[in-house]
């Protein structure tokens, strides 16, 4: 009798195990031609994904998309690093986390010929002609051109007065009084700051980090709350807890585009341009599929129907004509506000980020 | 106290006892053992590892880091002094639900306890924000009694972080306490009070110091509870509220693995330690035996 309950109890916590072991390994053997597994940071963004992305991919090739989220950088690596992949396709959320990937040969790099051959079979164009300088790296595409721009209240400044024009305004505490929120890291702040100080665009690199801070400094008695999250910047200015903050394009667009408030302002002199990357897990069993999938988001269908829908649109050309007006306005491509965005220095930030971050938050919370 | 208190049972249980009923027992506890061999020991074996990568250097950048020592004293300062909020708030009730003659009433108070519990930190970290902010309703209350003419600052700051974890920590406190105090034999605070003694004395005197092992567990556990918080100093607090959490994380983002971990494993040996002097002070055994009162 009291055998049978121990081999019982062995069997049970055996079978408990495994599976616990099986949902972690049970995916990566999963290499199968009719299923790609996407990685996404979830919410609003991943939402449309759906819509615009994985079921057009579905009509024409088949593929099913299981979806992962979030995506996290951290997640990546140890996959990587224990040969275990569970993504084909992740989204990777800065340049320099990209170039990080390709430096600690995270990713695949990227075959052209079989890219271009993707392209055609989903009628997205051209590699050399139809899409935007640099938004095809060796390694990955673009996702979501993204910047970081400011937001104000118009309830506080309204149509009929001054109004904030640049980010420079975060300084300008006399002509627009009251708090401000910015980004609790270096990488969204630094080349703000370093603008309002006079600094030229194409002096700017290799920052000056101590002069930024210097500038930050005046900056920080007026400082609410330093943000973290990218829902946090619309939520901070609707409460009324900050005037102005600086926040990603898509928020405000989501808010009042979609949801139709009317308060929010947005000023793009002297942001920072930058963008998130879709890449390939390295060793990935699902190469050709993940091939299919970024193809397919590379359509200027899927860049539209994004943008239409988040305010982020994809690296290719031929968007113009199926972009609605009203959303031109909040996309980081369109050439108005592109001109007067600070392109963000990836090659910097990988080299000196770590060290810039550790300094910066040493300065927030001194 | 505590070992003789345990004692009997385990002698009770152990009366007539087998080789093969040890086995047996072995067998019961097995599981137990393999899930934490696989699932505690195994990955801090490999977080240890992890931080030791390149010799000692993760904990040395660690140290000399001033975000990871200031998110370190943000962490010790936080959750020492949730600890005795907690306990100061918790005290009195776990005293009177220990000493209601109903029951009924007392289980339906518990229950309104263990109900808090279920909610979760975020949405409660969200809730003090719509309390908290600057047109919260605090400040609508105290602007419309006329206190102040202008919102004051109620939220992302160390005020906020307090008020969160207090909130989110007190059910721990209160359940500990509970049952530690329910094992405290009443009678001896009634030969205190037929022997002469007036209330405050007899509380002071004999139920306080019988209680010590529950505050000491009660206290052990939210502390080492809250030095994990994340969510409310991220949301609610303002930059000198960074906690280790934080800095961690922040490490992960960098792929900083080694570091990550060098600052894991600082705090577990910070809260190791803190545990190891909680128990030269009271003894682990009586931590635990007033627990299991419960």
């Amino acid at each position: 009798m009291r055998n049978r309950w121990l081999s019982r109890w062995i069997v049970g916590v055996a079978s408990c195990l495994c599976a616990a072991a099986g949902y972690g390994c049970g995916e990566a053997s999963s290499g199968s031609d009719d299923v790609v597994r996407i990685a996404g940071f979830g919410g609003d963004v991943t939402a449309t994904y759906k819509d615009v992305w994985w079921e057009p991919l579905q009509e024409r090739t088949g593929l099913a998309v299981r979806e992962h989220a979030p995506a996290d950088f951290t997640k990546l690596k140890t996959q990587v690093d224990a040969g275990n992949i569970i993504w084909d396709v992740t989204e990777i959320a800065t340049t320099g986390q990209y170039l990080q990937a390709i430096e600690g040969g995270l990713v695949e790099q990227l075959d052209r010929e079989l890219l271009q051959r993707e392209l055609e079979a989903a009628n997205a164009g051209d590699l050399k002609r139809d899409f935007i300088e640099g938004s095809v790296g060796t390694h990955g595409i673009w996702n979501t051109p993204y910047a970081t721009i400011l937001m104000f209240d118009k309830r506080k400044f309204p149509d009929s007065g001054p109004q904030p024009s640049s980010l420079d305004d975060l300084w300008n505490f006399e002509r627009f009084p009251g708090k401000r929120c910015i980004n609790s890291t270096a990488v969204y702040n630094l080349e703000i700051a370093l603008r309002a100080d006079g600094v030229p665009r194409e002096e700017l690199y290799p920052l000056d980090v101590e002069r930024a801070l210097r500038k930050l400094d005046e900056l920080k008695p007026h400082v609410a709350k330093f943000w973290a999250v990218g829902s946090e910047p619309v939520q901070l200015v609707s409460d009324g807890e900050c005037v102005m903050s600086t926040v990603w394009n898509g928020r405000p667009f989501a808010r009042s585009v979609l949801e139709g408030v009317d308060y929010l302002g947005l000023a793009w002199e002297n942001g920072i341009f930058e963008t998130s990357w879709l890449a390939i897990p390295k060793g990935t069993p699902n190469r050709a599929a993940a091939y299919k999938a970024l193809a397919q988001y590379m359509t200027p269908e899927t860049g539209a129907g994004m943008a239409n829908a988040t305010g982020y649109p994809n690296g290719s050309k031929r968007l113009e004509s199926l972009i609605e007006p009203e959303a031109k306005p909040f996309l980081a491509t369109n050439v108005d506000n592109l001109a007067t965005l600070t392109p963000q220095d990836a090659s910097w930030w990988l080299e000196n980020g770590p060290e810039a971050e550790e300094t910066f938050a040493e300065w927030v919370g001194g | 106290m505590g070992r003789t208190a345990t004692m009997p049972r385990a002698q009770g249980q152990g009366r007539g006892l087998r080789l093969g009923a040890a086995a047996g027992q072995l067998a019961l506890a097995l599981p137990a053992l393999t899930l934490v061999a696989l699932l505690v020991l195994a990955p801090l074996a490999r977080i240890v590892g992890t931080s030791l990568e390149d010799g000692a250097g993760a904990y040395g950048d660690v140290l000399a880091s001033g975000s990871f020592r200031a998110s370190l004293r943000a962490t010790l300062e936080l959750s020492a002094l949730v600890t005795v909020l907690c306990l100061v708030l918790a005290y009195p009730l776990a005293y009177l639900l220990n000493s209601m003659r109903s029951r009924r009433v007392a289980h339906a108070l518990l229950l309104g306890v263990i109900v808090c519990l279920w909610i979760s930190a975020l949405v409660r970290t969200y809730a003090w924000t719509i309390i908290l902010g600057r047109n919260g309703l605090v400040n609508e209350l105290i602007m419309a009694v006329g206190i102040r003419d202008e919102p004051a600052s109620l939220i992302f700051n160390r005020f906020a972080v307090v008020v969160g974890m207090t909130h989110y920590l007190l059910p721990f406190m209160i359940l500990t306490l509970y049952a530690g105090m329910s094992g405290i034999d009443r009678r001896l605070v009634q030969a205190a009070r037929t022997l002469g003694a007036g209330g405050l004395r007899s509380f002071v005197s004999v139920f306080l110091p019988l209680s010590r092992p529950a505050i000491f567990a009660g206290c052990t556990m939210v502390f080492v509870v809250a030095t994990g918080f994340f969510v409310m100093p991220a949301l609610l607090g303002g930059p000198q509220d960074a906690t280790l959490s934080v800095y961690i994380e922040r490490q992960l983002f960098h792929l900083e693995f080694g570091n990550a971990s060098a600052a894991a494993l600082i705090m577990l040996a910070i809260v190791s330690a803190i545990f190891l002097v909680a128990d030269r002070v009271v003894g682990l055994d009586r931590l635990f035996s007033a627990t299991r009162a419960g």
